[in-house]
């Protein structure tokens, strides 16, 4: 029971033994009929797209200019200006310290502390935190957005903390800053996944740690923590692919500025499409990043299975 | 409770006349509106507020369905900042039935447009027009692709500098000062910051965020006062990635911000930077502005932000200096906003009436007033109404920039070049210890990439 | 992208854990409080700004106090803002109603009947709803303008199709979880697929569907991108976009921007309040992917 707790992503086990179902094992005129909605939207405006997007990553098509009507097919040229593209390989290294430091790391550790220190925190504090946690959580990415600029501004709060009136934190520390917001706006999440996996944690053996006189330290690292390693897992796996799409927080806050200090590889595909109305090689920069999420979630579902 | 089959009959009577009264009303619009010309133009990025674009345009629609009884001019107020507006606009114009017939955009949009065979050459219209001929050379150019005119000017901006007498003063400059090189402003940009530490010595735009459009405004204005201004070699038809001009222009960039002289980059780096200093200059917080046509006129009674009296007393007005004196003496650039016509619009007649229209004189000075921009007709820069849109002189002194300031070349691939010389020159701001060999090698790869190397070219 | 069959979800969704009953040090106590605190005051400034700069006058991006005023709220509500609202709203529900509605269906005959290639489809399936969106804006953006769509409707559909994938999976989870009995006996009674579907399976999957819903609405009505490339009619614009244009106009009216990214903010808070009440899960699930 308790590892169902902590493995988001996998099909749910079924209760009885073995795959149950009402009709022989042949396909029915009634499954088709139901499946044909789905049958017919996912792959026409989801998969398709995909596809068709691998096809206009090998062409010159241009949202305005030269190319925008008569494009044509430019074998391997965006894939070489692409590894000859020192604003790609800027972007990959943003990406990965975004994703890893606001999403891997930064938002599951702020899930974990919230939830940790939430167990011994006054009702009134625990209730009002909590809920200010997963509200940040439930506000939509433009708001967001929003909030964080506004914080962030050098006549805002976080410039008014660090004392001096004159810096000027989202320029100055830009990746720093929306990374901050990314882990704000999922924490609350991750908060509720550890809540959850934490009353699993059995009872008994943290009276036994108490009884041998373990410190609390010693029973968080000894017991706690250890018992919350699945859930550590997945937690930053899903903010991994949760971070990896968050576009319009960082789109809205700086569109990848200041000096490409932010631009993660979604915003940098946007903006090569819609602002320099490069559409072939915005689509070859989209295929990276389906190749990346195709990776991620290959993990994800690996460690799905191999914990069955 | 009717039976349920007559409930379902009384439904479907319902629902059937509706869309029979529906289809009837769309057919009795189609007879009656002869002919719809669309107009698509910025709402809040290029007049001072959303309220004045909406004014301007409702007054222009106005005059036009007067004047052309039955028929409908159409409004298409585009929401956001210059590269929202620019993206939105493109994919307007890709889709025949969404395309606007008129557009009301960036000059240095049109290379781009044209080049995507979406605009219609007005040479013709423009042989009989009489405002068209009053427009000074420059302003022409600026529109004019491949010896066709695809753009005709409704405003220019320019650039000059603004600075606070009282800061100047109180680092010991001369009340009316008047810079002869870039290194006078550095020097006294040194001096303001000894005398006032808590101030921004200088305000210069830089950086990508303002799209396009913010190169004229910012690095441009220096480059066209450098002692080699060349954008786009014209002998050559290439791209200048490196030359005397451009070292120039990213050596003070690199020296200003090294020294602290320039104002914070959440300031100059904005994408709405330009819109910044209005409201600042007031508080003497700035001492040398590199400054738009238009922040004066932020503090005259109608715009009023904020209202102030006699700015002439604490603030001084000079052009920009050539970087080392070198005739002519000053130098800067100057962009406008263009009207076109879409190459396919089904009501070119119409179209064009609207585009003279919108050339009136009155529209002009009304646009000039809501938009904070120059009039093309020199005339009307004498004009009262004009003159008394901000305090004197500045008025006068920035309509007058615009005989000996560049614009930047109208191509389609303008925005590579500018894309890679903002971003050096971030560079330099954001880092200043890059040198500047590694700035223009960066610039020159990016567009020698994009564009192709033989597009490119070095320049001394 | 949790799976709702699990324990844990049921039980949590005020994220608020029953203590622990081994009562530590009293510097634990202290050390924890202290650290809920301040990361209270981390997560409370950015909306407490939010909140203060919707009733004040003179409003900026600086925290403090406001000269109270509700002039912004009726600026904020001025038509071409409530317009706006209004796309967002029928975009949001258009793509809740067709996404949940096509994945119920999908997730019904994937978790009872007999499909070939099961396993690696459910697998594609769940892969497509990692995908992020950003990848489809090209390719769409070239289909939809060659057919003539870029317009609301169409854009609600493909939301809804963006949407789906997680819904499929996640009404399939709950739909597994119910036993066979019901659906037999009304079976060999003759009763209909579509029937039994309504009358059996809906009621008993209500909360799936609901958190399924939800998460449709949700992921719809925070879409930026997708709307902003995709429906090119400026009267269609929908909330999130005109918020933007709001912040970056050469005029920026900060208190109005607060007031109005409250009032656009305001439905999925609701939503989230009402619905943790009804279905302890459901939203939680519902939001994990924006």
């Amino acid at each position: 029971m308790t590892e169902a707790t902590v493995m988001p992503l996998k099909p749910a086990p079924s209760r009885r033994s073995g795959p149950r179902r009402l009709d022989r094992p042949r396909l029915k005129l009634a499954s088709l009929f139901l499946l044909a909605p789905a049958g017919i939207l996912l792959p026409a405006l989801f998969i398709l797209p995909v596809c068709y997007a691998i096809y206009l990553g090998f062409t010159n098509l241009q949202l305005v200019g030269l190319h925008s009507v008569h494009y044509r097919f430019t074998g391997w040229a965006n894939i070489a200006f692409m590894l000859s593209d020192a604003s790609f390989y800027q972007s990959l290294w943003v990406t990965a310290l975004f994703v890893v430091g606001s999403g891997a790391v930064g938002s599951t550790l702020l899930g974990l502390v919230l939830a940790i220190a939430l167990q011994q925190a006054m009702p009134a504090l625990r209730m009002a935190v909590s809920g200010l946690a997963i509200l940040a959580w439930t506000l939509p990415p433009t708001t967001i957005a929003l909030v964080w600029i506004a914080s962030a501004s050098p006549s805002g709060p976080i410039a008014a903390m660090m004392a001096d009136m004159k810096a000027d934190p989202l320029y100055d520390h830009a990746l720093l800053i929306v990374s901050a917001a990314n882990a704000w706006s999922l924490a609350g999440l991750a908060m509720i996944m550890f809540s959850a996996a934490l009353r699993n944690v059995p009872k008994d053996m943290i009276e036994a740690g108490t009884l041998e006189g373990a410190s609390s330290v010693q029973r968080m690292m000894r017991i706690t923590l250890p018992f919350l390693k699945p859930t550590i897992v997945t937690s930053a796996l899903l903010m991994t692919l949760l971070t990896f799409g968050n576009f319009t927080l960082i789109y809205l806050m700086t569109a990848g500025g200041p000096d490409n200090a932010t631009n993660i590889l979604p915003v940098y595909s946007y903006l090569e499409g819609f602002k320099f109305f490069n559409l072939g090689y915005s689509a070859l920069l989209g295929n990276i990043i389906v190749i990346f999420s195709a990776l991620l979630g290959s993990v994800f579902v690996f460690l799905g299975q191999s914990r069955r | 409770m009717l039976p349920r089959s007559r409930r379902r009959l009384v439904l479907s009577t319902t629902v059937l006349s509706a869309l029979a009264s529906i289809g009837i009303m769309a057919s009795h619009v189609a007879t009656a509106a002869a002919a719809t010309v669309k107009v698509a133009y910025s709402l809040d990025y290029f007049m001072a507020s959303p309220e004045l674009t909406t004014k301007w345009f409702t007054g222009v629609k106005t005059q036009f369905e007067t004047e052309h009884p039955g028929d409908t001019l159409q409004l298409i107020p585009i929401p956001g900042g210059y590269d929202d507006f620019t993206t939105k606009l493109s994919l307007l114009f890709n889709s025949h039935s969404t395309a606007p017939d008129i557009v009301q955009y960036a000059a240095v949009s049109v290379g781009q447009f044209a080049a995507s065979d979406l605009l219609a050459p007005l040479d013709k219209q423009l042989e009989t027009s009489s405002w068209w001929k009053t427009f000074p050379e420059p302003v022409k150019a600026e529109g004019m692709i491949d010896g066709k005119v695809y753009g005709v000017a409704e405003g220019e901006n320019d650039y000059g500098l603004v600075y606070d007498r009282t800061l100047l003063s109180k680092a010991g400059l001369p009340h009316d000062w008047s810079p002869k090189t870039w290194q006078d402003i550095l020097d006294a940009a040194r001096a303001i910051k000894k005398a006032a530490p808590n101030s921004w010595p200088i305000w210069l735009m830089t950086g990508t965020s303002q799209g396009t459009y913010g190169v004229v405004a910012g690095a441009g204005v220096l480059l066209a006062a450098a002692s080699n201004p060349t954008v786009l070699d014209p002998a050559t038809n290439k791209w200048v990635v490196d030359s005397k001009g451009i070292r120039e222009v990213l050596a003070f960039y690199r020296d200003a911000s090294a020294e602290g002289l320039l104002a914070p980059s959440a300031q100059i780096l904005d994408p709405n930077a330009g819109n910044n200093t209005g409201p600042l200059v007031p508080q003497h917080k700035i001492g040398i502005v590199f400054s738009g046509n238009w922040v004066p006129e932020d503090w005259s009674k109608t715009i009023n932000q904020p209202y102030w009296p006699d700015p002439d007393k604490v603030i001084g007005f000079a052009p920009v200096p050539t970087s080392a004196g070198q005739t002519p003496g000053t130098g800067g650039s100057f962009g406008g906003w263009d009207l076109s016509v879409y190459k396919k619009s089904p009501h070119p007649d119409l179209a064009w009436d609207a585009v003279n229209i919108m050339q009136q004189e009155k529209n002009m000075l009304d646009l000039a007033a809501n938009a904070l921009v120059i009039p093309p007709v020199p005339a009307y820069t004498n004009d009262a109404a004009y003159l008394a849109m901000a305090e004197p002189p500045f008025q006068t002194d920035f309509a007058h920039l615009l005989y000996t300031e560049k614009a930047m070349p109208a191509s389609a691939e303008f925005p590579v070049w500018a894309y890679a010389f903002q971003q050096a020159t971030e560079t330099m701001v954001l880092k200043p210890k890059t040198s500047i060999d590694d700035a223009v090698k960066a610039m020159k790869a990016y567009v020698s990439q994009q564009l192709g190397a033989d597009r490119v070219e070095v320049m001394n | 992208m949790l799976n709702p069959g699990a324990k844990a979800s049921k039980e949590s969704d005020s994220g608020a854990p029953v203590p622990n009953p081994v009562s530590g040090l009293s510097f634990e106590k202290v050390f924890s409080n202290l650290t809920i605190a301040v990361l209270g005051v981390f997560f409370a400034i950015p909306m407490l700004w939010l909140v203060l700069a919707s009733v004040d006058r003179r409003a900026t991006y600086a925290l403090k106090l406001p000269l109270l005023t509700f002039a912004n709220f009726l600026a904020a509500l001025q038509p071409e803002n409530l317009g706006a609202l209004g796309n967002s709203i029928i975009m949001s529900v258009i793509a809740t109603v067709v996404g949940t509605v096509v994945a119920f269906l999908a997730a019904y005959s994937f978790s009872r009947h007999y499909i070939p290639w099961k396993g690696p489809v459910l697998l594609a399936i769940l892969f497509l709803s990692g995908v992020p969106i950003t990848v489809l804006i090209v390719p769409m953006y070239e289909m939809f303008s060659y057919a003539g769509w870029l317009s609301l409707v169409p854009t609600a559909i493909l939301l809804a199709v963006t949407a789906m994938p997680f819904q499929i999976y996640l009404i399939k989870n709950f739909i597994d979880a119910i036993p066979l009995d019901l659906e037999e006996a009304a079976f060999i009674e003759k009763a209909g697929t579509l029937r039994v579907l309504r009358s059996v399976v809906v009621p008993m999957t209500m909360p799936g569907l609901a958190s399924a819903a939800i998460f449709g609405f949700v992921n719809a009505w925070g879409s930026f991108l997708l709307p902003v490339v995709l429906i090119s009619d400026v009267d269609q614009q929908t909330a999130p976009e005109r918020l933007y244009g709001f912040m970056s106009s050469t005029s920026v009216n900060y208190g109005g921007i607060a007031a109005y990214s409250i009032i656009y903010s305001l439905p999925v808070v609701l939503l989230y309040v009402l619905m943790s009440r009804h279905f302890k899960a459901g939203f939680v699930l519902g939001g994990a992917v924006r």
